[in-house]
């Protein structure tokens, strides 16, 4: 598969640049860094344990002379084989990269090493009152670059964002050897938004800057038990349409009731079938008292039978310790597979009866967490791993259960990434050319594809039949959409440019150049206002002003700027800051007519490849924006105008460019260095 | 929900050959259960929590050095991935450089007994541990205590001229293959020429008379009390004389756990037998209580049935044994403690069997700012430090104050400065940084080695504090 000697050649300028004593080729180290947390093993050729972080481009740049793929790994915790070299090649330790740079308190930012330990960020900003948002379970020793890599999520994730949403910029070491740096107030395609959850196959990131958030004043938490999760998400729902957004919203089934129960041999164990763990915050202790006595009459309304509230007799701390499932099941068995994925909310509680479902038929023995705000679902499968009969049905299951996901509208991953584990599922969640796409954007950024390869996208390059159509089919677009995608395709055809516009609230004079101009502001429907799942679906050429009536009247909170313009128009210019953690899915359309559906009404990013964050600032470069479906449960908002900027591509944004739209159709006055074309054609 | 049943017929190879059989555990009682060696590594599932409580993967951020990475080494190497004989340079590195303090453990969702599963690798490759002269001296006071008694007096001796420290410095014992004693003798300066069993020859607490009716706990003397803090040991006696009752004492006995950790498991069973034996004939019936004030000797000795599990006959008397031992943290109980502190002037005075009087905390213990570094055999072997804090926070209220790191290894843990001299000084030194951020007077402590060590990094780095140990300051205390 490779050659033997690959390293060897390399072996020499490798320790030089890395330091004696941090290259590694015995067969315990690289026997030791063959695994992660899930269950996939390989072996690199070598470890390089890297000590700077000026020390990263050098030593990619020998690997990318030589073709030698490369892994980043920190503290190794992933659990879809995100950190498993499958092509051999070298592994990138950067576990000694953990130094909290800055924690400027003013603007609210910390700039962090990659290796900086979530739980040890938290205790250091918490000195100075802050807090950072993402809190994956593995936070006392999963770190910043691993968790921005995953977008990995948290119980705070509905409230608070996932990882993606706490990122504000990174320096990132391209595959190339090069460095570039980002930031969210950079103008253009959001690239560093578009790092988040790429999970290292198009860099390493030498170093982050996150967004931390003032620590509230109060939180406090309960417990409640119901007969059943329809109650539950009933509860959390009823919640959330009153404008109480919980700070943290957990389900767990009987069976992981029973199981944390046992674990702790409560003196009064919680009788129901489903217990949901409850916290809020506030600016004061007054508030946040107020908010528990209107989640307990919201819970008793929904059913529930039992009520413990965080006070004198438990503190909050216990009352998670209490429901703390997965120490519970890692004491029954050796393993455990914590699957995860995310339906959107209104189909939970059917979600969690297919779950349980696909358990019995499977023979699994599985424990139901999930989250009744978002739609994430945390199945927990206990096996022994080297039964293989055993490890056979478990794996079978997690993959029925990510295909129920798909089928019920949702996504295979909610903060643990694709990896290994579950590219296959990446063809169920995504129609061949929204796949081809992602394929032609990892090759333009990492052509000789050795920045962590072959993860995420499925090595088979066909769906097999028996899998067409999992994915529920996406909204047929309306007729003025069917008409611009003709257009675009007619167009294509005969080789013509196209200046896309919609309502020209921010025009930017040369973008479309000397091309004749498409016109978006026809496609201006507001398809659907849902609000079983705080969605909003509108066409690109809709008028913010519009939506915003339409979503209050279905008794939706969207938060949206005093913007003229359109929704496409708001989100392609990149005229508002944070629009983007208000996109749910999009479907647009590439130069040559391909139409992509991305997203849906799951609260989660699509995994994967986040092409709404290149589409979002792109200006209409990229492709033409169809349709959005926008979250509406006022979580987020976007109310804060950007003023109107130049951009002025770079070599990677052209690369981007190549791979959206190789023949610059659209809007090419935006990208008009041809040089920099051809670059970007040659390399890619 | 029903367990699993682990499939018998999955081959893997064992630790040992029908050679070194002997030197190893057959089985390991953890907390979802008894289970074999290989089972109990298997329970580790990678998730990798361990490692940030892990203080050599901190120091180091390399997964060879990380509970997870351990675990994974020794399963790997039985099921044959990794071969026991070549690749034995990293296998033994990994497993002798674990500290055993146990921090990880106390993280894992499993609570995986790591430290068990490194002595096991350890076990594998005795010629790459403690030298073949600290092995003999740990055997011979194991299982013939008597015959080096007399021998350490004129040690001690020789000492108060200061030429065996002289000697230390100069490098004498690198040069003649005894790095250990040197090192040793850096650490532990106390060099007492009457030791605790002297001192207490005419007590009754000696008594070998069947006294059981009026005996209420059993004072564990510990090497370390008895030849080198005879004073720490006469404050914990006169501790569980309060707090429990009347005492008697086992003295002159090791307790085997250095030959747990550095030499033959059937020595530290002799060893234990010996003082399981001894507790019988004090206890004549009774669960007494046994109170040592060594971490280390409690941790073991509590876990006294794992060195019998193969053992029918010794098995149950060893585990109702080890339910009767308590680590001096725990005998205090904080409002009691409370009580007698604010009436002290009425409490009876307890004899002074120290041959002059001592003033072992040079502070003032009434303005003094304390902190209590939570020892690895008291916080992550036994958990038994939660009991003594309380004690401490009821003594001093306020001026307690919170270390950083308390439950830190000070690297004084289970023989490490004598097998890793270096490691056990950046954990040294990191322990000194977080005691004078905290600008203590007294660091407390519920083990002799941790004492010792840390009082070597305060000696070097911050002379201001000193460290005690948790019996001599709260009595110290009673005593006003």
């Amino acid at each position: 598969m490779f050659s033997k000697n690959r390293f060897e050649k390399v072996r020499e300028k490798i320790t030089a640049a890395a330091g004696r004593g941090n290259v590694r080729t015995d067969n315990c180290t690289l026997a030791l860094h063959s695994y992660d947390s899930g269950l996939g093993r390989a072996r690199p050729e070598a470890v390089i344990f890297v000590d700077s972080p000026d020390k990263i481009a050098p030593l990619v740049a020998i690997l990318r002379d030589e073709n030698i793929p490369f892994v980043a790994r920190a503290a190794g915790t992933n659990l879809t084989g995100g950190c498993v070299p499958l092509k051999g090649g070298v592994i990138l330790n950067l576990a000694g990269l953990g130094k909290i740079l800055e924690v400027d308190t003013a603007c609210n930012i910390a700039h962090v090493e990659p290796s900086v330990v979530n739980a040890v960020l938290q205790a250091e900003l918490a000195r100075a009152g802050r807090f950072f948002a993402p809190d994956p379970l593995s936070m006392g020793v999963s770190t910043i670059a691993g968790n921005i890599m995953e977008n990995a999520c948290g119980p705070r994730a509905f409230r608070y964002g996932c990882a993606a949403a706490a990122l504000h910029g990174a320096q990132l070491v391209t595959p190339d050897g090069g460095t570039l740096d980002w930031s969210a107030e950079d103008a253009g395609p959001m690239l560093s938004r578009f790092l988040a959850g790429s999970e290292g196959v198009y860099g390493v990131a030498s170093s982050l800057r996150v967004k931390i958030l003032p620590q509230p004043a109060a939180v406090r938490a309960a417990l409640a038990g119901f007969p059943g999760t329809e109650n539950a998400v009933k509860a959390v729902h009823s919640l959330i349409a009153d404008g109480i957004l919980p700070r943290a919203a957990v389900a767990f089934d009987r069976v992981a009731v029973s199981a944390a129960e046992a674990r702790l041999r409560s003196v009064a164990p919680l009788e129901s079938d489903t217990a949901l763990l409850l916290e809020f915050d506030a600016d004061s202790a007054a508030a946040a008292n107020s908010l528990m006595d209107k989640a307990q009459s919201a819970c008793r309304a929904a059913g529930a039978s039992e009520w413990i509230e965080d006070g004198e007799a438990v503190s909050r701390a216990q009352l998670w310790r209490r429901m703390d499932v997965y120490s519970a099941l890692a004491r029954m068995t050796p393993s455990i597979l914590a699957e995860d994925m995310a339906v959107p909310p209104a189909r939970l509680a059917q979600a969690v009866a297919a779950m349980r479902r696909i358990a019995a038929d499977c023979d699994v023995r599985a424990a139901l967490v999930y989250y009744p705000a978002d739609g994430s679902l945390r199945p927990h499968i206990i096996f022994d791993e080297r039964n293989s009969f055993e490890s056979g049905k478990v794996k079978k299951a997690a993959l029925e259960m990510l295909k129920c996901a798909v089928e019920l509208g949702g996504t295979i991953s909610g903060g643990r990434g694709v990896g290994i584990d579950k590219r296959v599922a990446m063809s169920w969640l995504y129609a061949p050319q929204a796949l081809e796409l992602f394929r032609r954007i990892k090759h333009a950024l990492d052509p000789k594809r050795i920045s962590n390869p072959d993860k995420i996208l499925p090595v088979a390059s066909g769906r097999h039949p028996d899998e067409q159509g999992i994915r529920p089919a996406p909204t047929p677009l309306t007729a003025a959409a069917s008409a611009l995608v003709e257009e675009l395709k007619a167009r294509a055809r005969a080789n013509r440019r196209s200046g896309v516009f919609c309502r020209k609230t921010r025009w930017y004079n040369d973008a479309g150049g000397a091309a004749p101009p498409l016109d978006v502001s026809p496609l201006n429907s507001i398809i659907e206002a849902d609000a079983r799942n705080r969605a909003i679906l509108a066409e690109a050429g809709a008028r913010v002003e519009e939506i915003s009536r339409r979503a209050a009247e279905a008794g939706l909170r969207l938060r949206l700027p005093p913007y003229k313009g359109s929704i496409g128009g708001l989100l392609a210019g990149g005229a508002a800051d944070g629009a983007r953690e208000l996109l749910l899915g999009m479907t647009f359309a590439l130069a040559d007519g391909t139409v992509i559906s991305v997203g849906g009404k799951c609260v989660k990013d699509p995994p994967g490849c986040d092409v709404m964050s290149l589409l979002a600032g792109s200006r209409g470069a990229y492709g033409v924006i169809l349709s959005v479906i926008l979250r509406a449960d006022g979580a987020f908002g976007a109310q804060t105008l950007r003023p109107q900027t130049d951009f002025k591509p770079s070599p990677y944004h052209y690369r981007l460019k190549h791979a959206f739209d190789p023949g610059n159709l659209l809007n090419p006055g935006i990208y008009p260095d041809r040089e920099r074309h051809a670059d970007a054609a040659a390399k890619a | 929900m029903r367990l699993p049943k682990l499939d018998d017929f999955i081959p893997y190879n064992e630790l040992f050959t029908a050679a070194t059989e002997e030197r190893h555990l057959k089985t390991l009682l953890t907390p979802p259960g008894e289970r074999t060696v290989y089972d109990s590594i298997v329970q580790c599932n990678r998730c990798g929590l361990c490692q940030e409580s892990c203080p050599t993967y901190l120091m180091t951020g390399r997964e060879n050095y990380s509970p997870r990475g351990r675990n994974q080494l020794l399963r790997m190497a039985m099921s044959g991935r990794l071969r026991l004989e070549t690749d034995k340079k990293e296998l033994a590195d990994a497993m002798y450089s674990c500290l055993l303090c146990g921090a990880c453990a106390g993280a894992c969702h499993s609570a995986v007994p790591t430290p068990e599963h490194a002595l096991e690798g350890r076990r594998v490759y005795p010629e790459k541990g403690a030298p073949a002269s600290l092995r003999l001296v740990i055997k011979k006071l194991a299982l013939e205590p008597q015959t080096l008694r007399a021998k350490a007096k004129l040690f001690n001796l020789a000492r108060k001229s200061g030429v065996p420290n002289l000697l230390a410095r100069a490098g004498f014992f690198k040069a003649v293959a005894l790095p250990w004693l040197g090192e040793w003798l850096e650490l532990n300066t106390a060099a007492p020429f009457h030791f605790l069993d002297d001192l207490l020859k005419n007590s009754p607490v000696m008594s070998r008379a069947d006294h059981a009716s009026r005996t209420a706990c059993v004072y564990f003397a510990s090497c370390s009390a008895n030849y080198l803090y005879p004073r720490t040991g006469l404050a914990t006696i006169s501790l569980a004389d309060r707090f429990i009752g009347p005492v008697r004492v086992i003295s002159g006995a090791c307790c085997g756990f250095n030959c747990y950790l550095h030499g033959d498991i059937a020595d530290a069973r002799a060893a234990v037998k010996k003082i399981i034996f001894r507790h019988e004939e004090i206890c004549a019936g009774a669960a007494l209580p046994l109170v040592t004030d060594c971490g280390e000797c409690a941790a073991f000795l509590k876990r006294a049935e794992q060195l019998f599990a193969g053992d029918d006959a010794w098995r149950p008397r060893a585990k109702t044994f080890a339910a009767c031992v308590r680590d001096s943290l725990e005998i205090i109980e904080p409002e009691k403690y409370a009580f007698l502190l604010a009436n002290r002037e009425a409490l009876p005075a307890k004899a002074d069997c120290a041959r002059k009087p001592t003033r072992p905390v040079r502070a003032d213990i009434r303005t003094a700012r304390i902190v209590f570094h939570e020892n690895a055999s008291g916080a992550h072997w036994q958990h038994a430090a939660r009991r003594a804090k309380a004690a401490l926070k009821a003594a001093f209220g306020p001026r307690l104050v919170e270390l950083g790191e308390a439950s830190l290894p000070s690297g004084a843990e289970f023989g490490y400065p004598l097998l890793s001299p270096d490691g056990a000084r950046e954990l040294l030194r990191r322990t000194v940084r977080n005691i004078a951020a905290a600008q203590a007077d007294i660091v407390v402590t519920g083990s002799h080695a941790s004492a010792a060590h840390i009082a070597r990094g305060l000696r070097k780095y911050y002379p201001r504090a000193q460290a005690v140990h948790c019996s001599v300051l709260l009595d110290e205390a009673l005593k006003g």
